[in-house]
Parts: C-alpha cells; structure tokens; sequence
C-alpha cells in the first residue's frame, strides 16, 4: 500500500482551488510534451546511428576475424587486414564512448521529464479521485 | 479510478500505468544484429583460436610464427569485446532513453485524460462543507 503523504491535504482542499491546481498542472503536462516533442527525434536519430554502429563493428570483426584465420594459408600478410581493422575498431569505439557522453544531458532531461510528469498525472490523479468522491456524496 | 479511503489516502500503485513490454515501445526496439554480431564473433573467434592453436602444435608458417598470431588475434579479440561492451552500453542507455519517452508520453495522455474530467466538474464543483 503507497501512501504520500503530500498529497493527502488535498481532500481539504477547497474545490476551485482544486480545479485551479488541475489546470497548472495539465499547463505543466503540455509544456512536459512539448519539451519532450522536441527531444524524440534525438532518440530516434540514435536508433540509426546505433544500427550503423553496431553493422559497422560486425563487418570490422568479421574481417579482422578472417584476416586472422587465414594467416596460415597468406603466410601472415593477412594479419596487416587484421590490424587495420583493430584500428577501425578502436576508432568506432573512441566514438561510441564519444556519443555515450553527448548524449548524457538529453538522457538526464528525459529521466527528469519523466519523473515531472509522473508526479504531475499522481496529484491529477488524486484531485480527480477527491472531486469524484466529493460529486458522489 | 483510484478511490480515498476514510482516513483520505490514495493507493498510487492502482493507477500507475503499466510498463510497456519491449514489443509496446513506440521509439525504438533493440537492434537485432546487435547479439546476432556477438554470436558471430563468438563463432568466428572459436574458430580462430582454434586454427591458432592448431598452428603453435606445429602446424606455423614459416612468415610468421603461431605465436604471432595468436597474440594478433588475441589482442583484436580483446579490442573487439571492449568495444562490444562500449556498444552494449549506448544500446542500454537508449533503451532507457526510449522507455523514458514511452512512460513519458503514457503519463502525460493519463493524465491529460484526469485533467479534463476535473475541468468537466467546472468551476461551480463545491464540495458539502466547503
């Protein structure tokens, strides 16, 4: 059983003020989707940038990978393919931990729009619940 | 519709909404070549130690010793995994950046949905004894 405390007082709570509450709070939603509007298609840009990451790392094993196998039969020279792909691999991971970090504030932003609006639809709720009851008696 | 109890408490975990399953996620899914690139590494390296091995039992070239290249290959294993793990933790990151969006989103239609049924009491809604 969630209790909070905070919001308890709002049974209290006149029933235009409740409705004045109501109203800041789904101003505050509206300006929660709008500011959220505007970060998705920094999320969906990443989605494409993770597959490309992710297709280029694969190819990169895969060469490096057969570069190594086939050393025996190349007497070695294919270990050059292997090298040059650890090169490639090292510079996509310098830029995976590059995105990693650019990417810390949108992802902060988010988790903390998420929260606002959490709290934002709890007290809606319980404002609803209360005038409910109040409408029922 | 969460109801106060006497004493005036709400149960919130009635009316949270339900997480989303992975299938639900309206922005972005995992992406499968992800763990389908680390199977295939795993198979291709399995068989590149093997071959390696097979070459320090005797089988070497005479460019290049077994023992090259199994420290070639051992190295490049180990920058792979390293930046496999690199990209194990953006994908994680977006995963939760694309949960964030979905609850997100699914909070503010709840409550966008509670706020006009409080407006639909209007502004004359008075409680008995306020």
């Amino acid at each position: 059983m969630a209790i909070v405390p905070r919001l308890v007082h709002y049974g209290t709570i006149g029933g235009d003020e409740l409705l004045d509450i109501g109203a800041k709070l789904e101003n505050r939603l509206a300006a929660i989707g709008a500011e959220l509007d505007a970060l998705e298609p920094i999320v969906i840009a990443e989605r494409g940038r993770i597959r490309r990451s992710g297709m280029k790392l694969a190819i990169n094993t895969t060469l490096g990978l057969a570069g190594a196998a086939a050393a025996p039969i190349t007497f070695g020279w294919s270990l050059l393919l292997t090298l040059g792909c650890a090169g490639m691999v090292v510079w996509d991971g310098l830029d995976y931990a590059n995105d990693y970090i650019g990417y810390s504030p949108d992802r902060r932003r988010l988790r903390e729009l998420r929260r606002e609006a959490s709290e934002a639809f709890d007290e809606l709720t319980v404002i609803h619940a209360v005038l409910e009851t109040r409408y029922r008696r | 519709m969460a109801t106060p109890a006497p004493d005036g408490h709400i149960d919130l975990h009635e009316t949270r909404p339900a997480i989303p399953s992975l299938r639900e996620r309206s922005v972005g899914r995992l992406p499968i070549g992800v763990p389908i690139a680390v199977l295939f590494a795993g198979v291709l390296i399995g068989l590149c130690l093997a071959n390696t091995l097979g070459l320090m039992l005797g089988r070497s070239s005479d460019a290049v010793s077994g023992a090259v290249i199994l420290g070639v290959s051992i190295g490049f294993a180990a920058i792979t995994v390293a930046c496999f793990i690199l990209l194990a933790a953006r994908v994680n990151a977006f995963t939760n950046m694309t949960d964030d969006v979905t609850e997100t989103r699914r909070y503010i239609d709840l409550g966008v949905s509670h706020a006009s049924a409080i407006r639909s009491y209007g502004r004359n809604a008075k409680s008995p004894g306020t």
